[in-house]
C-alpha cells in the first residue's frame, strides 16, 4: 500500500502547511507598525476613551494570544471576521472580487498553456531552425519581462482600442445593453490584464516543454518509433509529448497556485477589481481581517495546487506508485 | 498607487481653514444662480451626456464621519446641502441659504433658507441642520471628531421656522462662513435611526447600502464603487439650478499611467489631477486642453521640532537648520521634479491666500558656502571621510520620505546632493504614508525618535488650519514637527477670535516670523493644481472643486 502512504503523507503535509500559513498570516501583518485606527485614520483627534472604545470594538484591546486563539475559533467555524474598514463580513468583501479574478486568470492560464506547449514542442521539434530560436528568444524575453511593466506597455500600446481599467464600461447601463453586449464589454475589459499574465507564463512554461521534449526526443525508444517509420506528428505527439508531460503538469499545477498571487500585481496596473486589489488595498489600511481572509485564499490555491501536482504526479508516474 | 495624503487631510481641514478672502463675513449674502449664467466661448451649450472624470483618488466613504480622502469631501458638497459656497469670484454667495443676517455682537447668524425636498419627496428643513449640527457638538469627542471643527464656538442651533436656521456662536468668530462652507447637511429622517448607542451607529452606517443615497444636491449617487466606479445622476428635487449632464461618472484608477492613457484613449472627458511631467505630453494633442491654477499645496522638509527628543539635539539650533536651508536648492526641485509648474516659497501660508502670506518671508538663496561657513562657525569640523562631527558624532541621518507624496524621491535626491556640500549624509527611509506618520509620532505621539521628514501641507483661502499645525494641541492630530510653543499657541488664539481683519493679519504675519525663526519646516515649493479636460467640454471651474456645487453643475458639452 505504498500508494496510500504516499497520499497520506501528502495530505498531512498540506494541512500543516495551511496552518503555518494561517499562524504567518496573523503574526505578519501585526508586525508592520500602525494599525486600523491610525491617526491617518479614523481616530484623528479624538480622545484616549473614544480611541480605546475603537480598540474594543475591533477587538485590538486584547492580547495577542487571545486575538490569535479568536482568530482561529472563527476559522474553524468558517468564520472570517469582520473588515475593519467596511464593518462588513470578510467573506462578502472577497466573494466577488474572487468571482472577478478567476475569469480573467483563467484566460491568461489557458492561453499560456496553449502557446507554451505548442511554441515548446515546436522549437524541440525544429531544434536549432530558425523556429527554435524565435520561439526561445520570445518564451526568454516575456519570462524575464516584469510583470507590471509589461501590463504598462501593453497598456500604452493599444491606448484607445482596447479599454484600460476596471472590469466593465461603467457607463454601459445607460446605452440600455443586451445581455451579448454585456458580456462582449466583460471580455474586452480582460483581454488586456489576461494577456499580461498569459504572455508572461507563456515564456516559463514554453522553455520548460522546450526542454522536457528535447529530452524525450533524445530517446531510444524515439530512434526506434522512427525507426518503424511512424508519421512525424504521431512521434512527436503520441510517443515524445505523452512521456514530457509528467513535468510540465507538475509546472502547470503549481503556477496554478502563483497566479492568484500573480493577480496583485496586474490588478494594480488595470485597476481590477479582483482579489489581488483588495488585498494591496487592505495593506494600506491595515485590514488585518480582510488581509489575513485573502492570504488565507492565497494560501490554500498554493497549497491546494501542489497537492493536487503531487496526487498527479502519483497517478502519472508510475515510479512512485510501483 | 495612493494619493498625495495631505492633500486629503487638508481639505478634511477645511474645516478649521478657511476664512473669507475679503472679510466680507457680515455682510448679507444674495444668493445668485449659478451655472447657467455662464457666456461660452467654444460654442452652443449642449445638454445632456455623462460627464466622465478620472482620478488616481478614492471615494473612500460616502459617510461624512468617517471619510477621509478629498474625492469623499467633493461628493458631499454636491451630495448635500451646505449653507454658503464661494462664488466664480471668489465672494460668498448662497447655496442653500437665500440670505442671512448677523446679530450686532456677532453672535447670533441667522439664515433663510430655499424650500426644498430630499431626493425622496420628504421635505427639506431647517429642523435636518439643527439635528446635523447638534448631533456633531454632542458627540464632537467621539464619533464625530471629523466635522466638529466646522462647528467651533457654536453654541445652539435652532429653527423658528422650517425655512430659517438661527446659529449663535459662545464669542465672536472671525471666520464663520468659511466654517459653515463645509457643514454639510444630512438627511435627519434617514440618520437619526442609525444612531445607535452613543452615536457609534453613525460611524457604521454606510449610506450607500440603500441606493439611490438620499441627498439634495444636484446629483444622487446611484452607484458606489470608491475602487471602480461612482456614478452620480441629476437629482429633479434640487433647490438650485439644474447640472447641464444628466450624470457624473467618477473613475478610479490604481496608476497614473493608466489614468492619462485613458484619457488619451478617449475614455474620459476631465482628468482630476495631472502629474506635472505629463503636461507636455497632454498639451501637445490638440483634443485636450490643460489647464493650471495657483493651488495652496506647499512641500515642505521637516524638523522634529520636540525640544525633548533626546539624539541629534543639533537638530533643535535654528543655526544648523538655517545652514540646511542654504544647501537646499528650490529652483532646482521647481524644474526638475515639477517641470516648472511650481516656485520656491518660504512661508506655509501660500501666496494665492493673498494678504495672509507675509511678504516679509522669503526663501534663502542656494548657497552651500554660506551653509558650511554657519556650521564651521557651530564648531562641527569635518572628520577624516568628510562627514562633520557634531556634539561627539557624525552628522547622518534619516529622513522619513512618505511614498504617497507626489514627486519625493527626486526631491529627495536634491536635497541629499546638497546636504553633501555641507558635510551632511542623509538616507531615506521610505514608508507608506500611514507608516511614515505613525514614524513621525513614534512613539505614541510623543515625538521623540525622528530627525527628520518631508511631506506637504494642503491648505484653505483662510490661513487658520496651516496656522493649526504648528500648535500643542495637535499633539497627536495634525502635528508632524512635534513643535510647540505657548507663545505662538495664544497668538493662534487671538487671531480665531479677531474680527477685525486687519488686525487678524497683522497677528498671522507675527505668527509667521516666529514660525521662519524656530524653522519647524523649510517650506520648498508651491506647486500648481493642473487639471486637463477634453475640448468638447466648457464650463470647468477646477479653482472652486470642493468650494462650490458650481465644478459639477456647470461643466457642459459644446458642439
Amino acid at each position: 500500500m505504498r500508494g496510500a502512504d504516499y497520499v497520506l503523507k501528502r495530505t498531512v503535509f498540506a494541512i500543516i502547511t495551511v496552518f503555518v500559513a494561517l499562524t504567518l498570516n496573523f503574526v505578519l501583518f501585526r508586525a508592520a507598525p500602525g494599525d486600523a485606527t491610525s491617526s491617518l485614520r479614523g481616530c484623528r483627534n479624538c480622545t484616549p476613551e473614544f480611541r480605546d472604545a475603537l480598540y474594543a470594538e475591533l477587538g485590538l484591546d486584547k492580547s495577542k494570544l487571545e486575538q490569535y486563539w479568536i482568530y482561529l475559533q472563527g476559522l474553524a467555524q468558517g468564520d472570517l471576521g469582520l473588515s475593519f474598514v467596511s464593518r462588513q463580513p470578510v467573506w462578502d468583501e472577497l466573494r466577488d472580487p474572487i468571482l472577478n479574478t478567476l475569469p480573467m486568470v483563467g484566460l491568461g492560464y489557458l492561453f499560456s498553456i496553449v502557446f507554451g506547449i505548442l511554441v515548446g514542442v515546436i522549437a524541440a521539434w525544429r531544434r536549432g531552425t530558425f523556429a527554435d530560436w524565435g520561439g526561445l528568444l520570445s518564451a526568454l524575453v516575456f519570462y524575464s519581462l516584469p510583470t507590471q511593466w509589461l501590463g504598462l506597455m501593453l497598456l500604452i500600446l493599444f491606448s484607445g482600442v482596447l479599454p484600460s481599467s476596471g472590469i466593465s464600461d461603467p457607463f454601459i447601463e445607460f446605452t440600455d445593453p443586451s445581455t451579448w453586449e454585456v458580456i462582449l464589454d466583460r471580455l474586452e475589459h480582460m483581454i488586456l490584464p489576461s494577456l499580461t499574465l498569459g504572455l508572461v507564463l507563456y515564456g516559463e512554461y514554453a522553455l520548460i516543454v522546450r526542454s522536457s521534449m528535447l529530452e524525450t526526443l533524445g530517446e531510444d525508444y524515439i530512434l526506434t518509433a522512427r525507426a518503424k517509420g511512424l508519421a512525424n506528428w504521431a512521434i512527436v505527439w503520441k510517443h515524445a509529448f505523452r512521456n514530457a508531460l509528467l513535468p510540465i503538469v507538475t509546472l502547470v499545477a503549481l503556477t496554478l497556485g502563483y497566479v492568484v498571487a500573480g493577480a496583485i500585481l496586474v490588478e494594480a496596473v488595470f485597476s481590477y477589481p479582483g482579489i489581488g486589489l483588495v488585498t494591496y488595498e487592505a495593506i494600506f489600511s491595515r485590514d488585518y481581517p480582510v488581509l489575513q481572509g485573502a492570504f488565507l485564499i492565497l494560501t490554500l490555491s498554493v497549497v491546494v495546487a501542489n497537492y493536487i501536482a503531487d496526487l498527479l504526479y502519483f497517478r502519472l508516474d508510475p515510479r512512485i506508485s510501483a | 498607487m495612493t494619493k498625495r495624503v495631505l492633500w486629503f487631510l487638508a481639505l478634511l481641514a477645511l474645516v478649521v481653514a478657511a476664512a473669507s478672502c475679503g472679510g466680507d463675513d457680515d455682510e448679507d449674502g444674495t444668493a445668485t444662480g449659478t451655472g447657467t449664467t455662464e457666456t461660452d466661448e467654444g460654442g452652443n451649450v449642449v445638454e445632456g451626456g455623462i460627464l466622465r472624470i478620472g482620478t488616481t483618488g478614492e471615494i473612500d466613504s460616502l459617510n461624512p464621519f468617517v471619510a477621509f480622502n478629498s474625492e469623499s469631501y467633493q461628493a458631499f458638497v454636491i451630495m448635500y446641502p451646505l449653507l454658503v459656497q464661494y462664488s466664480p469670484e471668489f465672494e460668498w454667495e448662497g447655496d442653500w441659504a437665500e440670505s442671512w443676517e448677523t446679530s450686532e455682537d456677532g453672535l447670533t447668524w441667522t439664515f433663510n433658507l430655499r424650500p426644498g425636498e430630499w431626493s425622496d419627496g420628504t421635505p427639506l428643513t431647517a429642523e435636518d441642520a439643527v439635528w446635523t449640527g447638534e448631533t456633531v457638538l454632542k458627540y464632537a469627542k467621539g464619533p464625530t471628531s471629523i466635522l466638529a471643527p466646522f462647528l467651533a464656538n457654536v453654541e445652539t442651533l435652532s429653527a423658528p421656522d422650517p425655512q430659517t436656521l438661527v446659529v449663535t456662536y459662545s464669542t465672536p468668530v472671525g471666520n464663520v462662513l468659511p466654517q459653515l462652507q463645509q457643514f454639510f447637511i444630512l438627511p435627519k429622517h434617514i440618520w437619526e435611526p442609525k444612531m445607535g448607542n452613543d452615536g457609534k451607529g453613525l460611524k457604521a452606517f454606510n449610506p450607500q447600502d440603500e441606493l439611490p443615497v438620499v441627498g439634495a444636491g444636484p446629483f444622487v449617487v446611484t452607484q458606489f464603487d470608491g475602487k471602480g466606479t461612482t456614478i452620480f445622476e441629476k437629482n429633479p428635487t434640487y433647490y438650485g439650478p439644474a447640472p447641464h449632464v444628466d450624470a457624473v461618472g467618477y473613475q478610479h484608477f490604481e496608476n497614473e499611467d493608466a489614468l492619462l492613457t485613458a484619457f488619451q484613449g478617449g475614455e474620459l472627458d476631465f482628468v482630476e489631477e495631472v502629474p506635472p511631467n505629463a503636461v507636455g505630453t497632454l498639451e501637445a494633442n490638440d483634443e485636450l486642453v490643460v489647464n493650471k491654477v495657483d493651488s495652496t499645496q506647499i512641500n515642505n522638509f521637516i524638523f522634529n521640532s520636540n525640544p525633548k527628543k533626546p539624539e541629534n539635539t543639533e537638530l533643535l539650533e535654528p543655526q544648523v537648520r538655517e545652514a540646511f536651508e542654504y544647501a537646499i536648492n528650490r529652483d532646482e526641485i521647481a524644474e526638475v521634479v515639477w517641470g516648472g509648474n511650481a516656485r520656491p516659497v518660504a512661508s506655509i501660508v501660500a501666496p494665492i491666500t493673498g494678504m495672509w502670506m507675509n511678504p516679509e518671508i522669503q526663501p534663502l538663496p542656494y548657497d552651500p558656502d554660506e551653509g558650511n561657513r554657519i556650521l564651521d562657525e557651530l564648531g562641527y569640523a569635518r572628520g577624516s571621510d568628510g562627514i562633520r562631527v557634531a556634539n561627539g558624532h557624525k552628522m547622518e541621518y534619516e529622513i522619513i520620505t512618505p511614498t504617497g507624496v507626489q514627486g519625493i524621491q527626486r526631491t529627495f535626491e536634491i536635497v541629499q546632493k546638497g546636504f553633501d556640500e555641507l558635510g551632511v549624509k542623509v538616507t531615506p527611509n521610505a514608508l507608506d504614508d500611514t507608516t511614515a506618520f505613525e514614524a513621525i509620532g513614534a512613539p505614541d505621539w510623543q515625538y521623540l525618535d525622528f530627525d527628520m521628514s518631508m511631506w506637504s501641507w494642503v491648505g484653505y483661502l483662510d490661513p487658520d488650519f496651516v496656522l493649526s499645525v504648528l500648535t500643542c494641541d495637535q499633539y497627536g492630530g495634525w502635528s508632524d514637527t512635534g513643535y510647540c510653543n505657548p507663545e505662538y499657541d495664544d497668538l493662534y488664539k487671538e487671531q480665531g477670535i479677531t474680527v477685525d481683519q486687519e488686525a487678524r493679519k497683522e497677528i498671522v504675519w507675527e505668527m509667521q516670523d516666529i514660525m521662519q525663526a524656530d524653522r519647524p519646516y523649510i517650506q520648498l515649493v508651491v506647486v500648481d493644481y493642473i487639471t486637463a479636460w477634453r475640448n468638447n467640454w466648457d464650463g470647468f471651474h477646477p479653482d472652486l472643486i470642493a468650494y462650490s456645487k458650481l465644478p459639477w453643475t456647470d461643466p457642459h458639452q459644446v458642439e
